[in-house]
């Protein structure tokens, strides 16, 4: 009965192709936005996921580089019992780079748009972990002093083929690339450090402000704790987030486009589904001397029923297979242009069943109509 | 002993639009192992009713039709497939073959809902298509065969669940004199030489020299119905 309702399939080829087209592509959008989501909290944690202590920016503020603190609010938050290191940060955006100034509309993908990350590297260095930026693959780490220093990105790397020992201009200031960054995540890949002092001096910001301050904890899995009683000396200022506290944010807003993902993917598939009703329907009206004669030789309307949905089931397995692939290239498509990406086992394997589940349903109303057809209308042709 | 098969009084209304025909209007038949009836009759003249009625396809309006003594009226869907399977083999006018299926995957049809095992049904199929001289065609598809040739494997396919009764409906009606009349000697083969119970509806009156038994049907009435000749016996079908 597979084989034959395998064979089925094959009796209008163009018709069944675009039945298993409609369900690849709906496939293929779930695989290429879940792949999305997923590469982008993939490197989001290889990042986050190493910090664990205490955010704090300023009140209200909608985006860190917006944040304005006194600089003495360090002191009051290194004094606080519990917190190990507090680092001073600056997030800025040069408005030149080697001399060019720096256009969004040039920037062919994200990881050619630098950003700057500045930072106390005397109180950097006492973490226990590398921030924001995390492993060095080549050259070495900054140190205190090292004025005129920068630590870059891949992505700047790539794009502005900047080496070890290599100059860039930011601004109005020379500085000479002293180490690469590990890590490939588009998100972070454009990312530049220095010192907090050359911060200061190619952006202007006074002594006296910092953007953020980020505190390391002695025991960070006091990390709520410790938020609370720091809210409660300076909430009125201050806002304070674990990172914890980040990743569930991140999480969050990462959740909710899983859900949209869904939400595309379900409706192509949806679409999809009725194109299959359509041919398993069209199909099965068309051999209806053929099921008379089964049903002639004892076939049962369950048997009938049974041969239509393996048909539905096929179309939904070839259009799953037909996804993954597309789905990949989807993915692939979305690297090249600086989108990170990652296609997870568990997402080849839910948009397979997926598929299969959606071909079951679709095939269920042909099915039912052939299993109730009467063998004697059927035989003379309905 | 009780009959394969008995028409008791039977009728069959139908519903065509909204006008009530009425096809059959009470026929009584009995089906007797090893009969070879032929009936014939004109056009509309029930004869086809009444061989779905005796093949357990559809129930009658009235009366009962009784299958190894049980009455199929009030039986369910599932029931009437199952004395389908068992018991009944069709042949029928278009052949009604499975275009992508070659000869002997057609015959194995009926088994595909069958707990057999595949070996045993692959053995099976294969030896009724080499007694249907077709040997050489088993692995052909029906477009690649002659119209002869797939009544023949419409007739392997009604045989393959070794049923006692074999219904066919103008089996000969597609195909030419000649062609025809090898078919209906497959048919007595299978009759005469296996014990094999055939009823056939027919527009041609030559083939009511091979039945046992006559019967004449007319606006839903058996108008005669008469013995021709003993069963296994007289008719020589061999060339």
């Amino acid at each position: 009965m597979i084989k034959l309702s395998f064979l089925n399939l094959f009796r209008r080829k163009s018709r069944t192709f675009l039945s298993v087209l409609g369900i690849a592509i709906g496939v293929a959008a779930i695989i290429g936005l879940m792949s999305v989501v997923d590469g982008v909290t993939q490197e989001y944690q290889s990042i986050i996921g190493g910090m664990q202590g205490v955010w704090a920016w300023e009140k209200d503020v909608a985006d860190n580089s917006l944040s304005r603190l006194d600089a003495s609010y360090g002191t009051e938050i290194a004094s606080m019992q519990g917190v190990r290191v507090v680092v001073p940060e600056l997030w800025l955006v040069p408005t030149s780079v080697d001399g060019k100034p720096l256009s969004l509309s040039e920037a062919s993908s994200i990881s050619s748009i630098p950003s700057i990350y500045a930072a106390d590297l005397t109180a950097y260095n006492k973490l226990r972990s590398n921030i924001w930026i995390g492993e060095i693959a080549e050259g070495s780490m900054l140190k205190p002093g090292d004025s005129g220093y920068v630590l870059i990105g891949q992505g700047i790397k790539e794009n502005m083929h900047k080496y070890v020992g290599s100059t860039i201009k930011l601004n109005d200031k020379k500085f000479r690339v002293k180490g690469i960054l590990k890590t490939e995540s588009e998100m972070f890949s454009g990312i530049i450090f220095m010192s907090i002092e050359d911060g200061r001096e190619i952006s202007g910001t006074p002594s006296d402000i910092v953007h953020t301050f980020f505190a390391e904890l002695q025991n960070p899995a006091e990390d709520q704790a410790m938020a609370q009683k720091m809210e409660f000396r300076m909430g009125d200022k201050i806002d304070f987030m674990t990172t914890s506290d980040l990743s569930s944010v991140f999480s969050d807003i990462l959740g909710s486009f899983d859900i949209v993902a869904v939400l595309i993917g379900g409706l192509a598939a949806f679409v999809a589904g009725v194109g299959i009703i359509n041919t398993i329907l069209m199909s099965v009206l068309e051999r209806t001397k053929e099921i008379g004669s089964m049903m002639a030789a004892g076939w049962t309307g369950g048997d009938v029923m049974k041969m239509v949905l393996y048909e539905s089931v096929f179309i939904g397995m070839l259009g799953g297979i037909a996804g993954i692939i597309l789905g990949f290239g989807v993915s692939e498509a979305a690297k090249g242009y600086g989108i990170p990406s990652v296609v997870t086992t568990t997402v080849i394997i839910n948009s397979f069943v997926f598929a299969m589940a959606l071909g079951l349903a679709a095939g269920i109303y042909p099915a039912w109509r052939a299993s109730k057809m009467n063998p004697v209308e059927a035989i003379s042709g309905g | 002993m009780a009959s394969l098969i008995e028409a008791r009084n039977v009728t069959k209304k139908y519903k065509m639009d909204k006008v009530v025909v009425e096809a059959l209007r009470g026929v009584s038949i009995k089906i007797e192992k090893g009969d070879f009836i032929v009936i014939v009759g004109p056009s509309g003249s029930g004869k086809s009713t009444l061989l779905h009625l005796l093949g357990a396809l559809d129930r009658p309006t009235s009366g009962q039709v009784l299958v190894d003594g049980k009455d199929i009226s009030k039986m369910d869907d599932w029931s009437l497939a199952m004395i389908r399977r068992k018991k009944i083999g069709f042949v029928f006018q278009s052949f009604n073959l499975i275009p992508t299926l070659n000869a002997l995957e057609n015959v194995m049809i009926p088994l595909e809902p069958v707990k057999m095992d595949m070996n045993e049904g692959i053995t099976r199929a294969r030896d009724l298509l080499e007694l249907l001289d077709m040997k050489d065609r088993m692995l052909h598809k029906p477009g690649e065969l002659s119209g002869g040739q797939r009544q023949r494997v419409s007739i392997a396919r009604a045989l393959i669940n070794d049923p006692e009764i074999i219904l066919a409906d103008e089996p000969t009606g597609n195909l030419d004199t000649v062609t025809g009349r090898k078919v209906v000697e497959a048919m007595l083969h299978w009759n005469q030489d296996h014990d094999k119970t055939f009823v056939l509806v027919t527009h041609d009156p030559s083939l009511l020299d091979f039945a046992t038994r006559k019967v004449y049907i007319r606006d839903g009435l058996i108008d005669i119905q008469e013995n021709n000749r003993p069963k296994k016996n007289a008719v020589s079908y061999h060339k």
